[in-house]
């Protein structure tokens, strides 16, 4: 081998390594958001008793991006809308339903109610990264 | 005792009731409501509006701000652009403006009576009142071309008018302030404004009455003293950078349209208060605390008798509560500017009457009602505005397609959270500065010594910070409806 040659294998092994490195990351960069968003999945359970959410607050806070899942249980049968996501789900007692969606939009949004309940129950607030 | 209090927790019911949105309204906008402010741009805005405005201050003091109406440039004089001010292009737009005036009526009467299926409410509503807000503080008074009661007025008499009665002075603005107050009922309070054929019946009342004092005064002096949007859309234009008339369209700094030579008289300073409570007064129905207010007068004991005489008689508690505070808070926010206008008056050495003193300075307030409005209203405007687009192809709701828009779905991402919290801060900032800036360089022209404006302005200030304190308090709330 010439002492050209040299610097062209140890180039040739670099090379490898740099692609090897720049795919691991690339993979891991797609990868990345579909392993957190299974992890970043946020759930709540609501119960609609009298009209009314038993919630302590009048609002439930989640980050952009996170799947969320509201599980609703009711003691009568309840109309739900979720507005600027337009979820509609239908609880009935002791058949209890859930609303899932991943929560692209940043804003607050609120959840009403025809049955039951009247009005807004609750509020979804999505806040931004 | 016990009709009693089964009345009262009927009417606490009912309270708890109204309280909430129309269903089918709130249904038909995708509602998506701004995100409360979060804490340190609620802080840091008000640190930066208190900052810069002892910066203005330096600055005016050396500058005097003389001559900042002269810096201005009429862009149809630039090769091209002429065109756009002749008398063609003017009253093509006319015409297409009494066109959509036309629409609007014809939906309201015949279309469906549902306020989503029927271009009347959003057009008036969203795109109009809101959209017409934004452009006239932002572009100018573009209302001045468009205003299709003056246009039809004009082209409907041709000329041919009577002489008009001389316009007596003691009546000023007050028929504009009158009649604000009747439309921000309308907008705020009344819950029926969205129904297309209400609507159309009211823009046809307020056609009447608004020919009528032009037939009666003359159609420029009416424009001036008693059309309603007039008056509000020319005292936003006033902010704007721009200013069109005569086939000239200038292009000035902005608020200076703000900075006047003769004091606004008592009643115009009545309707400048007026809106910017009206303004505020909106974000306010929308806080908790006002929840809170209104849950306390629920079950006040004190208010009790007479809560219950006045729905046995059949008033809506909940319009009248509100209806009392939409009269309280201009009054209030009136009280206070007196009272604050002494203060400047007698800083600025007493030569100059109170009365003077409000009529020169209350323009410098309207920066910050604008940037709240802004702040307030974007997404709205946004969001909101969109519904406009599937209503183009069907107007009456018929199911027409005429643009093949009819099934358009509004996208609520159309304006990042995110950006609406910079815009509105940077908003928020940006009025007060203007604001101060307007009140400095008044005070500098109004009072003899630049001590005696300095010392004049330091009411002014506590006055200004604590307005948008307000604002950016409103902002910093959650909405509940």
């Amino acid at each position: 081998m010439t002492r050209n040659d040299v610097p062209k294998a140890m180039s040739r092994r670099h090379g490898l390594r740099a692609m090897a490195i720049v795919a691991g990351c690339a993979a891991g960069w797609v990868l990345a958001p579909g392993l957190a968003g299974a992890e970043n999945r946020r759930t709540f359970g609501l119960e609609i008793r009298d009209g009314k959410v038993t919630a302590a607050e009048n609002t439930i806070r989640v980050t952009e991006g996170e799947e969320v899942q509201i599980d609703w249980t009711t003691d009568k049968a309840v109309q739900l809308h979720l507005h600027g996501y337009d979820i509609e789900a239908r609880a009935e007692p002791g058949r209890g339903v859930s609303m899932t969606f991943q929560a692209h939009t940043a804003g607050r949004f609120p959840i009403a109610a025809h049955g039951a309940a009247h009005g807004t129950v609750i509020y979804l607030e999505v806040y931004p990264r | 005792m016990e009709q009693r209090r089964t009345r009262l927790a009927g009417f606490a019911v009912a309270l708890a009731l109204a309280s909430l949105p129309t269903p089918a309204w709130a249904h038909a906008f995708g509602a998506r409501y701004d995100l409360p402010l979060p804490l340190w741009l609620y802080l840091g805005g008000a640190g930066a509006a208190v900052a810069l405005s002892f910066a203005v201050m330096a600055v005016v003091l050396k500058d005097r701000g003389a001559g900042a109406e002269e810096v201005r440039f009429d862009l149809l004089t630039l090769p091209g652009l002429g065109w756009l001010g002749g008398l063609a292009v003017l009253n093509i737009v006319r015409g297409l403006s009494l066109a959509v005036f036309a629409l609007l009526l014809a939906a309201g009467f015949f279309g469906h009576p549902n306020p989503f299926k029927n271009i009347a409410p959003t057009f008036v509503w969203v795109v109009w009142w809101v959209g017409m807000a934004f452009v006239s503080a932002l572009a100018g008074n573009l209302w001045d071309l468009l205003n299709p009661w003056k246009i039809a007025f004009t082209w409907g008499t041709r000329g041919a008018v009577p002489a008009p009665h001389p316009y007596p002075a003691w009546l000023g603005r007050w028929p504009a302030v009158v009649l604000f107050l009747i439309f921000a009922w309308t907008e705020l309070i009344s819950e029926q404004a969205e129904q297309p054929r209400l609507l159309a019946i009211l823009i046809l009342a307020y056609s009447t009455v608004t020919w009528a004092g032009m037939a009666r005064y003359g159609r420029d002096t009416w424009l001036e003293h008693g059309e309603v949007f007039s008056v509000v859309f020319g005292l936003l234009a006033r902010f704007a950078p721009s200013h069109g008339e005569a086939g000239e369209w200038w292009i000035r700094l902005p608020a200076v349209g703000l900075l006047c030579q003769h004091p606004v008289p008592v009643s115009g300073v009545c309707f400048v208060l007026l809106l910017l409570t009206s303004v505020t007064f909106d974000g306010i129905l929308e806080t908790p605390s006002w929840v809170d207010v209104r849950t306390w007068i629920a079950e006040s004991q004190a208010l009790r008798p007479a809560l219950l005489a006045l729905q046995d008689a059949g008033v809506n508690l909940i319009a009248l509560i509100k209806t009392a505070v939409l009269v309280v808070l201009p009054a209030i926010f009136i009280a206070v500017f007196v009272l604050i206008s002494k203060a400047i008056a007698w800083a600025g050495g007493g030569k100059v009457s109170t009365r003077e003193v409000a009529g020169y300075f209350v323009l410098s307030l309207v920066p910050i009602a604008i940037a709240y409005h802004l702040s307030h209203y974007l997404s709205y405007l946004l969001i909101a505005g969109q519904n406009i687009i599937p209503l183009l192809s069907d107007p009456f709701g018929l199911d027409w397609d005429l643009f093949g828009t009819a099934n358009y779905a509004v996208d609520i991402g159309v304006v990042n959270a995110k950006m609406v919290w910079y815009v509105a801060v940077t908003a928020i900032v940006t009025g007060h500065v203007l604001a101060v800036y307007i009140a400095h360089v008044m005070a500098v022209r109004v009072f003899a010594s630049r001590a005696q404006a300095l010392r004049s302005q330091i009411p002014m200030l506590i006055l200004m910070v604590g307005y948008t304190m307000i604002s950016l308090w409103i902002l910093s709330q959650p909405i509940v409806t």
